[in-house]
């Protein structure tokens, strides 16, 4: 008895002096969820990156600023028929110890490409043909064809620098600890709760990181992550639910910390009769009230959206074109009677029960098209069925929330692009336009940006006739923050869900 | 004397028998069930936002192998699970069984005392409310009970989250500490999810109770004890209690058989990393050898549970023991 | 009989009543609603109650009175019809587990444990992948979900009747096996399937919450009490009112019909009739 109750209050004690000795640069992060993997060319959710973030650099990433910043890369260099680019490394160091050379990334570029590779982004990185390396410290990428994004899909979180020694022996086991030459080095992953990185000392930003570690705890539901904000049980937390947002703004130990990059837009099955016909599609962007959509699923946070989802400062973005729609019912019915429905029709919207915002944004578009005389039947499946659902095409229309992946224009064609795989995630099933695959065709292979500036013009205006998509608004993004958080940035645009790269710059006062 | 043990042995052992049998039926339909349920594991685990080619969704689908006929899936998986190898998690490869031996024990800590919380609230409540039955406080007990069966336990672990975490910041909003790391903080993190849990079910077990003593103190041998003069104290401890023990330890199994896979809701809201959990989890991302690997560890708790209440009944109820042997 | 009880206990007469208004609203919830619900107000989301709304509204500004009439027709619904599937299944079952030959009787009652083991969510998704979601199938899942909840009730309840006296002077009489169920065993267990129902009941309503997260739920817009429970989870800060509602109501429909039920047993009870 007595012998338990030592060993009882010495693992009091030390655990409690642990607890202390940590506590000064120790960063909890309550995450939406748990990364299915940590495979580096995966894309496996906004969780994951934030992760990967920590531990993996590129050549490239984007910065605070939404702007690319160089990072393994010092710079580069481009041929003017944009087939050759060079970059010179800088200075740094794995993990492992091990300097970062014009091997490894030579080794991790081709493990992206490679024939039988799962990496996300293999069909745009598929135009690098040949990697060549001069000496230890220059890499030169030869394309089989001009590929102007190219440094912005070099510097997604997914085209991560890795050791080539690493990817040797444990390039196909998904369980081996990730190496990299971020800021923090992967210590644990305790399955279904939390994963802790430790500060990597040598990395080659003089100075950060300036937390000795940080613990990525894993919060599925919403409310659940909010209270742990609140309590003190964690000091970040990411997906702040749109209904909490107000009152963590007005309390005196919280931040919030916004941007408005995501949208939630329709994505239509081009085949269903009625959606065949651009007018109706137009109809439906004329007859939605965004206020109610934004009012109700959104609990006001966000900004409505009559054109293309292209944020300002992005290629393709004028202002006079951003507004081409408006709230005008009666033109709405207008458009339905020239397409041949003057008494509207029946038609399923396919969304998820699992979130609350598609579910809600679905509940609303639901409201405001009764009122044009079309009646939606809402099919609310859990996130997994909706996904296979999305990925045959078993949808009339579905409630869509995304962003683009990257800052240049070529973000786009994932969505708008026809060609041969036409049922697919991201694009409206079985919308294949020629002049628009034409339009982003040229976008992407056209070096000058006054030239390139003038075809994604063109392709707005297509993109608008057509509406393949109707965009409903930009939803405000935001994490949440205890005040002692200092340095964390919400990247702005289309990068929020890359803003894990700023945990090297937190501090905690 | 020697008989009887071999007697008890024999039981026993029949019982085993019995429950992997069973074990093996759950198995079989728990493994056909995964087949016939919407949704792709694939997808999932080809990213977020990507366009999978077909090509790359044939190839990953090989490469798990669930482009193999059902049948010799099915046979590969039970011969395995024979081996306590219940495979891999499709997304990342980490071993089931690791998964489950992580998550069960913390399943289990928390069914196990929030139970506890939940007899000692309920089988005491149940006995006052059905010895004065028809008095004022009979009612107002029952008023309480009906009412705890009748929120739902995510609304009684807000309110708790509200009150003792937010309000007055004496306990964790959630989450879990390993034992192992620190005594104090891992129960004080179990605390308000046990609580949260315990308390919906002590009201039905209060009801349960109260109606079984009622039950029992309607039968003619109650009353022939009262005739012949024995104290009423001991009527009810000797003689009623223990009759409507059967019925009580019945639905106390039940329930703590229930809670295996029944956490759900208490797990997601607090946090809790336990079975259910993982289940969850798993069914979101059809990771089909996960789920299967959670759901027979949830069945396997569950009947090893029933078992020792059948062993418990016999205990009790010693005609049972007679009747059966 | 009932009369007199009714006569005799007011708690009674006030369950009866409230039981008899919630199935009265539940029949003509819709001509009862004073407002549209389903019409949105984005400009008043989860307002308090005020003139215009008694109760508040909801996330979408929907009136919150509305959405209590008219919710009570799906919530009866699925908790009727489920606690009657498994309510009937179940006692059968169970009574031939504990009544039946021995060989039968042990296939059943495993059959039970098996059942019993199947996480509820499992269940559930397959229901999700072969019918469309609605009242029907959420009635039959949940039903189906307790199944063996009743029989192992009347499993244990049956034991203890068949070793009583007056059931070993029904048999040797040599009365039929149908008329020893009919008449012997179910007066006599009826009293813990009472309990049971009324435990059912009210689980089929927040367990219809809880599946409406798998998508199958009673579809949106039309709303039930479990579901409004659930979202308003989420709206606590905002609107409190917005949970108290539907919960306030689902607890005093429980009471009604425990109370109800109570009594009803004690009245059919024969041996507490005798008292």
């Amino acid at each position: 008895m007595k012998r338990g109750m030592f060993w009882t209050a010495l693992a009091l004690a030390t655990s409690v002096f642990a607890q202390q000795a940590f506590a000064e640069g120790s960063l909890y992060f309550g995450l939406s969820g748990e990364p299915s993997t940590l495979e580096s060319t995966i894309n496996a959710g906004a969780p994951a990156r934030t992760i990967r973030l920590a531990i993996h650099r590129g050549l490239f990433n984007y910065g605070p600023d939404g702007k690319l910043s160089s990072e393994l890369a010092e710079g580069y260099e481009v041929t003017p028929d944009a087939l050759i680019y060079t970059f010179k490394l800088r200075d740094a160091k794995f993990h492992d110890g091990s300097a970062v050379t014009s091997a490894d990334v030579k080794a991790s570029i081709e493990r992206m490409t490679a024939k039988d590779s799962k990496a996300t982004y293999r069909n745009e990185l598929g135009v690098i043909q040949t990697i060549e390396t001069p000496d230890t410290k220059t890499v030169k990428l030869v394309l089989s064809k001009p590929f102007v994004p190219l440094v912005h899909y070099l510097a997604l979180p997914e085209s991560a620098i890795i050791p080539a020694a690493w990817i040797k022996a444990h390039g196909t086991d998904p369980n081996a600890a990730p190496v990299g030459a971020g800021p923090f080095k992967f210590t644990n992953w305790e399955r279904g709760r939390e994963l802790t990185v430790e500060k990597f000392d040598s990395y080659y930003k003089q100075g950060k990181p300036h937390l000795d570690d940080v613990h990525y705890v894993f919060y599925g539901d919403e409310n659940t992550r909010v209270n742990a904000l609140k309590s003190g049980d964690v000091d970040i937390i990411d997906y702040v639910p749109w209904k909490d947002a107000a009152s963590i703004e007005s309390s005196s130990d919280l931040k919030l910390a916004s941007t408005t990059g995501p949208f939630m837009m329709l994505q239509f099955n081009t085949k269903f009769e009625p959606f065949s016909k651009p007018e109706v599609r137009q109809a439906i962007s004329y007859a939605i009230d965004r206020s109610t959509v934004i009012n109700t699923a959104f609990s006001g946070r966000g900004t409505p959206l009559f054109g293309i989802a292209i944020p300002e400062g992005y290629m393709g973005y004028s202002k006079e074109k951003a507004n081409f729609f408006k709230h005008d019912p009666a033109k709405a019915k207008e458009l339905l009677a020239k397409a041949g429905y003057p008494d509207g029709f029946e038609v399923r919207l396919l969304a998820t029960s699992q979130y609350g915002f598609h579910n809600n944004t679905a509940i609303a578009v639901q409201a405001e098209l009764a009122k044009i005389g079309i009646k939606v039947k809402l099919d609310l499946p859990d996130w997994s069925g909706r996904m296979a659902k999305n990925n045959a095409g078993d949808y009339d229309f579905l409630v869509a929330g995304t962003a683009g992946d990257i800052a240049d224009p070529d973000w786009l064609s994932n969505f708008f692009y026809g060609g041969t795989q036409l049922v697919r995630l991201n694009n409206s099933a079985y919308f294949d336009d020629k002049a628009i695959n034409d339009l982003l065709d040229k976008g992407r292979v056209t070096l000058d940006p006054v030239e390139r500036e003038k075809i994604y013009g063109q392709f707005v205006d297509r993109a608008l006739e057509q509406s393949p998509f109707v965009y409903m608004m930009w939803r405000d993004q935001s994490f949440g923050l205890n005040k002692k958080v200092t340095g964390f940035t919400n990247l702005p645009g289309f990068l929020t869900f890359q803003s894990g790269i700023t945990v090297e710059n937190v501090e905690l006062k | 004397m020697s008989a009887s043990i071999a007697g008890a042995l024999l039981l026993i052992c029949r019982k085993l028998l019995t429950a992997l049998i069973q074990l093996w039926v759950v198995a079989t339909l728990i493994f056909s069930v995964m087949y016939i349920m919407p949704g792709d594991p694939v997808l999932l685990l080809l990213g977020a936002d990507s366009n999978p080619s077909p090509e790359a969704i044939a190839s990953m689908r090989a490469q798990l192998g669930l482009d193999q006929p059902a049948v010799s899936q099915y046979f590969v998986w039970l011969w395995n699970a024979l081996h306590l190898d219940f495979g891999k998690s499709l997304t990342n490869g980490y071993p089931v069984s690791n998964y489950v031996m992580q998550n069960l024990p913390r399943t289990l800590e928390l069914a196990f005392v929030a139970i506890i919380i939940a007899a000692l609230v309920g089988v005491p409540l149940g006995v006052a409310a059905a010895l004065k039955r028809g008095s004022t406080r009979d009612t107002v007990l029952t008023s309480i009970a009906t009412l705890g069966i009748s929120v739902p336990v995510y609304i009684v672990g807000t309110l708790l989250v509200l009150v003792f975490s937010l309000k007055l910041g004496w306990l964790p909003a959630s989450g879990y500490t390993d034992i192992a790391r620190n005594v104090v903080e891992h129960f004080r993190k179990l605390a308000l999810p046990a609580i949260a849990l315990g308390l919906g079910l002590a009201a039905s077990i209060a009801r349960m109770t109260r109606s079984s003593v009622l039950e029992i103190l309607g039968r003619d041998f109650v009353r022939a004890l009262r005739a012949k003069g024995m104290s009423e104290r001991r009527i009810i401890w000797q003689h009623v209690l223990r009759n409507a023990a059967i019925p009580i330890v019945t639905i106390i199994g039940l329930q703590l058989g229930n809670l295996m896979g029944g956490t759900v809701l208490v797990e997601a809201m607090f946090n809790w990393p336990g079975l259910s959990t993982l289940l969850v989890g798993a069914v979101s991302a059809r990771n089909y050898p996960l789920v299967q690997g959670s759901m027979l560890a949830i069945a396997a708790a569950f009947i090893l549970i029933n078992l020792l209440v059948e062993l418990l009944y016999s205990l009790l109820d010693p005609r049972i023991r007679r009747k059966r042997s | 009989m009932i009369l007199a009880a009714i006569r005799s206990q007011p708690a009674f007469l006030a369950g009866i009543i409230f039981i008899g208004l919630v199935i009265f609203i539940g029949i003509f919830g819709s001509w009862l609603a004073p407002q549209d619900p389903f019409l949105l107000h984005p400009d008043k989301v989860n307002q308090a109650g005020s003139a215009a709304h008694w109760l508040g509204t909801d996330e979408f500004g929907r009136d919150l009175l509305s959405r209590l009439l008219i919710g009570v027709q799906p919530t009866l619904m699925v908790a009727i019809g489920a606690t009657a599937i498994a309510g009937f299944f179940g006692t059968f079952v169970g009574i031939a587990g504990a009544y039946g030959r021995p060989l039968a009787s042990f296939l059943i009652m495993r059959g039970i444990d098996v059942m019993l083991s199947f996480p509820p969510i499992l269940l559930a998704l397959l229901a999700v992948g072969f019918w469309e979601s609605g009242v029907l199938s959420l009635a039959v899942v949940i039903g189906v979900l307790y199944i063996p909840h009743f029989a192992r009730v009347a499993h244990a309840a049956t034991l203890q009747v068949t070793r009583m006296e007056f059931m070993e002077a029904e048999r040797a009489m040599g009365a039929s096996t149908w008329r020893v169920v009919f008449t012997a065993i179910l007066p006599n267990i009826l009293s813990p399937l009472v309990v049971q129902a009324t435990l059912t009941v009210a689980a089929a309503i927040l367990l219809e919450s809880g599946l409406s997260f798998l998508g199958l739920g009673i579809v949106p817009p039309e709303p039930s009490w479990g579901q409004m429970i659930g979202t308003a989870r989420g709206y606590l800060g905002q609107n409190p009112m917005y949970v108290i509602w539907p919960s306030l109501l689902l607890a005093l429909t429980v009471l009604a019909i425990n109370v109800v039920g109570d009594r009803l047993r004690d009245i059919l009870d024969p041996r507490l009739r005798e008292e």
